[in-house]
């Protein structure tokens, strides 16, 4: 008979187990004595219990376990990039894409956003994990940004060298992405930016580090503050910079991506 | 993967059945870690008790709280 630890595995796995869930059905299993043990219930509990030392059950409160359940197929949509990033990134960083890409399947699917969602992502992942979702909704940083780092992975002599370099250029995107902004909102005061600190943090980039775009994001309310900021940085650095807006929808949600460039001057000879 | 689902009131027994301590503490019933410290959740810190206690992935000798996106990191990097 199998044991856990040197306890009869029926006994423990009686006292154990009060509900079963297979294949997204709760199954309710009276276990208080052998006789209500049905055949097909004592082979799901060997079969569990197989699985258990091997990892692969888990305990989940029974009001979360439809949401936990949810999550493990990743949306198809954001399916290649967490696959690519999956063995390069650590546990809370590839939590935080995995439940930004549920976020973000809910927001187009439902035309609402995930307010709830949201608000749980921040409190389990912070300000880093609001960053995530920000790039993925942006729809441009992973793909211009990310993945091409990782396309580039044949240049390197190996694993372990790439691993280190992707690692460090990701933490340093994740705490301060140069030429994306985002005008963020739902958090603590001090991870929010107003108008003045998007001016300032814009200004910053063209005049002291000589960037050449930067691209603002925005949604919904935050739009008009992103339109005002981008007009004052073009009046305030003159005649060169220029204004491309790309306006979405997020959900029902307008969005507005605007890219702020210097153009190239091409000098007479 | 199997989920085993609990209802809230048998956090005792599961904990109990796992081996993981619990003590009362400040008007609540707090989960003991094997260092003898509250327990954390692995993904947001807080501390757990059985009021909150969402996700056990015993193998791993994990604990989670209520909040799913928390469960979320464990799921991702192992099963997916």
């Amino acid at each position: 008979m199998a044991t856990i630890s040197g306890v009869d595995f029926n006994t423990k796995i009686k006292s154990l187990i009060g509900k079963i869930q297979i294949g997204g059905k709760t199954v309710n299993i009276k276990l208080n004595s052998k006789a209500q043990a049905t055949p097909f219930v004592k082979e799901i509990c060997e079969e569990q219990i197989k699985s258990y030392l091997a990892d692969k059950v888990f305990f989940t409160r029974v009001d979360i376990a439809e949401e936990v359940a949810k999550i493990i197929n990743p949306p198809r949509k954001y399916e290649k990039i967490i696959q690519k990033l999956r063995g390069l990134l650590d546990e809370k960083d590839i939590g935080a894409l995995f439940y930004a890409a549920r976020i973000c399947q809910k927001e187009n699917k439902s035309e609402s956003e995930g307010e709830i969602e949201i608000r749980r992502m921040a409190e389990a992942y912070g300000n880093r994990g609001r960053t995530i979702y920000n790039w993925l909704r942006s729809e441009d940083v992973f793909p211009i940004d990310i993945l091409p780092i990782i396309e580039s992975k044949q240049n390197f002599p190996d694993k372990e060298s790439f691993n280190a370099i992707f690692r460090r250029q990701w933490e340093e995107l994740i705490k301060f992405h140069p030429w994306r902004l985002f005008v963020k909102r739902g958090l603590p005061k001090e991870y929010q930016r107003n108008e003045e600190d998007l001016r300032e943090e814009i200004l910053k980039r063209f005049i002291f580090w000589e960037m050449r775009e930067v691209f603002i994001y925005s949604r919904k309310s935050r739009n008009k503050i992103a339109k005002k900021v981008a007009r004052y940085c073009l009046a305030y650095l003159g005649e060169h910079p220029r204004i491309a807006k790309k306006s979405y929808k997020i959900g029902n949600d307008p969005a507005l991506r605007i890219k702020i460039y210097k153009k190239k001057i091409v000098k007479n000879q | 993967m199997k989920l085993i689902t609990f209802d809230k009131p048998d956090v005792v027994t599961i904990l109990s059945k796992l081996g993981i301590r619990y003590e009362a503490r400040e008007m609540k019933t707090v989960i003991i870690n094997e260092n003898g410290q509250v327990a954390k959740c692995e993904i947001c810190d807080k501390e757990l008790s059985i009021d909150n206690l969402g996700n056990i992935a015993k193998g791993s000798n994990k604990l989670f709280c209520d909040n799913p996106a928390c469960f979320t990191a464990h799921l991702a990097k192992k099963f997916s």
